[in-house]
């Protein structure tokens, strides 16, 4: 006997967006360390600071810490370093 | 009955049987059986709570997803709840949409929690909740399929495929379903619902990212302060140590004999937290706690939660028997707070 059935799915909306502008380089640029706050993200963002400023002629660096590794980014936290910094790093850790 | 438009994909399988593997193969279920969604059970659901198919039940921010009172019924029916008990499961999303909640990162977490659902109130008994004997296991019809369809729309609705989006290291069985009722009848003090400032005669749920429960058994305290100190050793257990909220279910029996004495919830309350310690040193030792141990950690006390506030305490169970539950909260940190929800409060309210 057929049985007809509604599909218990449900997508997600999709919002269209677009990437910000590639940088050509990090050189004289301002780069934001973001870490979730779970263990080890801190030093896996120093470690990559220091290969890029190997690499290119960093301006400064911004680092900011989520408080809550479990919780979405503060929009606070994410408008200050969009306000300060050429390109953003953010890594998990753990 | 209403005619309903519904917005969902429609589907045909030849039978039941070419139904269930469909449903498998899909990713739709938990891993069990489930009963078919058709149109017209969906619309019985839809009906008893008094809800049109694009009605808003929780929006999830972070994944962008809306689910609507159509989807709630599609998994509720799945579920093999009755249509009475979708009141219910719409009150459990509504309290895990409460920001405090963190309703993305507490279903996403390795951590893997559960969400434990107490209900209380006067629906306990129209919908013939188990509030009694063997109340966290199987055999009750309402306190299965509640928590169960909150799970299957987590996975259809909310995207949290185990492996996918949940990366829950190991989870637990609560994930299956984790719901019970609230033994007000029997129990000394005021149910919780009344504790948190509700009318007694409303009836509410309240949602809670746990892990799973840590029976404790005691068979020979016979006062307050012995017992609850043993109680206060397990909550200050170091695998589930965190500064996070603290689930205690309290069996009736245990319950008695802490009321006898003439205590109330907030003194026992308070006891819990002043008694549910390690010290600084032994977290640090024990990997909880990042940092070298230095002087005066090893006098020095932290306690589980917060405050007293921090924990969640009910009474339920068979009256026989000196078995109580610790239930601790997801998250090494406090990521998520219960929440409480009146059932059958406004829908889609804008």
């Amino acid at each position: 006997m057929t049985i007809r059935y509604l599909n218990p799915v449900q997508e997600a909306e999709i919002v269209p967006g677009s990437l910000a502008p590639r940088l050509s380089s990090l050189d004289d640029c301002t780069v934001g360390l973001l870490s979730n706050g779970k263990t080890n993200a801190s030093e896996l963002l120093e470690m990559l600071a220091e290969e890029l400023g190997r690499e290119f002629r960093l301006a400064s660096i911004v680092r900011v810490t989520k408080r809550n590794a479990s919780g979405n980014c503060p929009p606070e936290l994410l408008d200050d370093l969009v306000g300060k910094c050429d390109a953003v790093i953010t890594a998990i850790g753990d | 009955m209403a005619a309903y438009r519904f917005a969902s994909e429609t589907g045909e399988a030849e039978d039941y049987f070419a139904l269930q593997e469909h449903f498998f193969a899909m990713g739709w279920t938990d891993g069990l059986p489930i009963v078919p969604p058709t149109p017209e059970r969906v619309a019985e659901f839809l009906e008893a709570s008094g809800t049109q198919p694009s009605d808003i039940i929780a929006v999830i921010p972070t994944r962008n997803r809306v689910i609507t009172a159509e989807k709630v019924a599609i998994n509720c029916v799945m579920a093999g709840c009755l249509p009475s008990y979708m009141p219910v499961v719409i009150a459990v999303l509504q309290a895990m949409a409460e920001p405090a909640y963190n309703f993305h990162g507490s279903i996403t977490s390795t951590g893997g929690s559960a969400q434990f659902i107490v209900v209380n109130g006067p629906i306990r008994r129209e919908l013939d909740m188990n509030s009694g004997v063997n109340v966290f296991g199987p055999g009750n019809r309402a306190n299965a399929t509640v928590g169960r369809a909150v799970r299957l729309i987590l996975i259809n609705v909310a995207g949290a495929h185990p492996g996918t989006l949940d990366k829950s290291t190991q989870g637990h069985p609560g994930k299956y379903t984790f719901c019970i009722a609230e033994a007000e009848e029997i129990s000394p003090w005021e149910p919780l619902h009344v504790e948190l400032g509700y009318e007694p005669g409303l009836s509410t749920v309240t949602v809670f990212a746990a892990e799973s429960p840590r029976g404790i058994q005691n068979h020979l305290s016979g006062n307050p302060q012995e017992l609850l100190a043993c109680i206060a050793r397990e909550m200050a257990g170091i695998g589930a140590f965190s500064p996070g909220q603290s689930g205690l279910v309290l069996s009736p029996e245990h319950a008695r004999i802490i009321a006898k004495s003439g205590w109330r919830k907030r003194q026992v309350k308070e006891f819990l937290y002043e008694h549910a310690t390690q010290t600084m040193a032994d977290l640090k030792r024990l990997g909880k706690i990042e940092g070298p141990i230095v002087a005066g950690d090893e006098t020095k006390l932290v306690h589980r939660g917060l405050n007293p506030d921090d924990i969640l305490l009910v009474v339920a169970g068979g009256e026989a028997g000196g078995h109580s539950a610790f239930i601790s909260s997801w998250s090494r940190t406090r990521a998520s707070h219960f929440q409480t929800k009146p059932i059958g409060a406004c829908v889609d309210c804008r």
